[in-house]
């Protein structure tokens, strides 16, 4: 927010940060997105659905891990140390539910708004301006309850005043800045926002680097967010649901398409963004992973521990993080499943503290109830 | 703060906190404290209006018919001003500095309002300029005060005189 007319200028001038979180709701398969392909107890426990040891060293991460060939594209990412990857992680929800685990995701605790929304209303200097939040999807995300300001994105033209909106901003503009009071620097960035918008919506878009985006949602609503980083119009944070990851049968059909698109989607928006991405970050996650044995329908049920990209500026990337708590039965938990053993919010501190939210009292308010221990991002 | 300014005047703060302590927290005397001080009799224009406020006044002014459903409350999440969505029990900000961010979505909805893209929600800007008595009188209903010549002449040009109206300084006050 604008804390003062004074404050709006320092707000121009800072740097602006982006955080988009990526969310793949149905409970994304770790050990399909990253399997585990130097562990032999991976490979008797999908006989049918593993990814075989030559089949990924296109795309091995270290001894233990790959990326899945589907999302190979992403392995220059990881490999140029852009890229992070947390395995066995997720929240100390047990219920295997989505909707449950998806709840406790996203508020982060049980308290009100989501941590997304608390970010942006109590880290310090919270200079949330009109476009500081957008969801892209159909609904509001309870990640972003409690936000400042927060708009569900069907398009650009949404922030549009519509024909006669630039006579009207212009009309107003005059008497907001002869009035003189703390609204006169509020209007004026208003009237530079919807300029760039206008301008944004006025000419079609060139994607930079060679970058090429998909037709898919995912890859549109991360071409909007570029388009919107690249205009400064003071985009803080984004949220982007991917569905469908709930592969209970026939796995491969299900999810290997949605991998396709994650790692075009990335990739193309790694590469439009170019300097950019220096001051963005992106954050992959799901609600649960899935059991570590296939099902009898070339499936598998909901587990516990799966995988989490971070993926941006100032990641220490290239190395997959977490400690891994191996696949023999003795060590799964539940039914059989990979144990949790990095707390999803040691994640996204780190992050969160790069995008500001850098003292104790602040992120105590955005995970009430958590003992911080971050993960080395 | 919330009666008079952001920023009372520290005599009056003074005397409401006098009365305060002497009638034992009393409320109802408090605020008759606070309702006899001439701060409060002068105090006009001092305040911005939250967005529920600023929504439900335009609402008023322009003589709507809403539903209040879903459209309507769609403007409220955009200004980070949801009913009973606020993350601690504080309660949102009285003050106007965490509200000054929201004056895209002010505009946005006045001009929506005066187009009548809201669903559910319908002004006649012809009718409430006829109940009014013509356009100069339409526009200190709004603004509760005859126009400044400023006003009149962005009133005058644009042919959005109810979004102008809704979105103009004056009307974000109270």
């Amino acid at each position: 927010m604008l804390a003062t007319a004074r404050g709006a200028v320092a707000l121009a001038t800072e740097e602006e940060r982006t955080l988009v979180v990526v969310f793949l709701r149905g409970g994304a398969d770790g050990l399909a997105l990253v399997p585990a392909v130097g562990d032999d107890a991976y490979h008797r426990a999908r006989p049918r659905l593993r990814v075989p040891i030559d089949g990924a060293a296109a795309s091995r991460l270290d001894d233990l891990f790959a990326l899945h060939p589907r999302l190979a594209p992403l392995h220059a990412l990881y490999a140029s140390g852009m890229m992070a990857v947390v395995h066995a992680v997720g929240s100390e929800d047990t219920t295997r539910s989505h909707f449950e685990a998806q709840d406790l995701m996203e508020h982060g605790g049980v308290t009100g708004g989501g941590w997304l929304g608390r970010f942006l209303r109590f880290r310090p200097a919270s200079g949330s301006r009109a476009l500081a939040a957008i969801a892209f999807g159909t609904r509001f995300p309870e990640v972003l309850r409690g936000a400042p300001a927060a708009t569900v994105l069907r398009s650009l033209d949404d922030f549009s005043l519509g024909a006669g909106g630039a006579a009207l901003a212009r009309s107003l503009d005059g008497l907001y800045q002869r009035e003189g009071g703390i609204l006169t620097a509020a209007a004026r960035d208003t009237v530079r926002a919807l300029g760039k918008l206008e301008a944004i919506r006025g000419t079609p878009y060139r994607a930079s680097g060679g970058a090429t985006y998909a037709s898919d949602e995912l890859s549109q609503s991360l071409r909007q967010v570029a388009q919107l980083i690249k205009a400064r119009v003071g985009l803080e944070a984004v949220s982007i649901d991917v569905n469908g990851w709930d592969s209970h049968f026939t796995q491969g059909t299900i999810i290997e398409p949605l991998m396709t698109q994650v790692a075009g989607a990335l990739v193309a928006f790694h590469d439009d963004l170019g300097d950019a991405m220096g001051r963005t970050t992106v954050v992959v996650m799901t609600e649960f992973g899935r059991r570590v044995a296939e099902n009898a329908s070339l499936g598998t049920d909901h587990g516990r521990g799966s995988v989490m990209f971070v993926l941006g500026g100032g990641v220490d990337g290239g190395r997959v993080l977490g400690r891994w708590p191996g696949l023999g039965s003795d060590v799964l938990e539940g039914p059989g499943d990979v144990a949790v053993t990095t707390n999803f919010r040691d994640v996204l501190v780190p992050v969160l503290r790069r995008h500001g939210a850098n003292d104790a009292t602040v992120l105590g308010r955005i995970f009430p109830g958590h003992t911080v221990d971050a993960l080395l991002l | 703060r919330r009666f008079i300014a952001d920023d009372p005047p520290s005599h009056a703060v003074s005397r409401v906190a006098e009365s305060f302590r002497a009638s034992g927290g009393e409320i109802r005397s408090t605020l008759a404290t606070l309702f006899a001080t001439p701060d409060f009799l002068v105090a006009r224009d001092t305040k911005l209006k939250r967005p529920l406020h600023f929504v439900v006044s335009a609402l008023r002014a322009s003589d709507a018919v809403t539903d209040a459903g879903p459209a309507l409350q769609e403007y409220l999440t955009r200004m980070g001003h949801s009913p009973f969505q606020y993350p601690t029990p504080d309660g949102y900000a009285d003050e106007a500095t965490p509200w000054t961010a929201t004056l895209l979505w002010r505009w946005n909805f006045a001009m929506a309002l005066q187009r009548n893209r809201i669903a559910g929600t319908r002004v006649s800007v012809v009718r409430l300029g006829e109940r009014a008595g013509g356009e100069r009188t339409a526009a200190a209903h709004f603004l509760r005060r005859a126009a400044t010549p400023d006003e009149w002449g962005a009133v005058r040009t644009t042919d959005d005189k109810l979004a102008l109206l809704v979105a103009s300084p004056a009307f974000q006050r109270f």
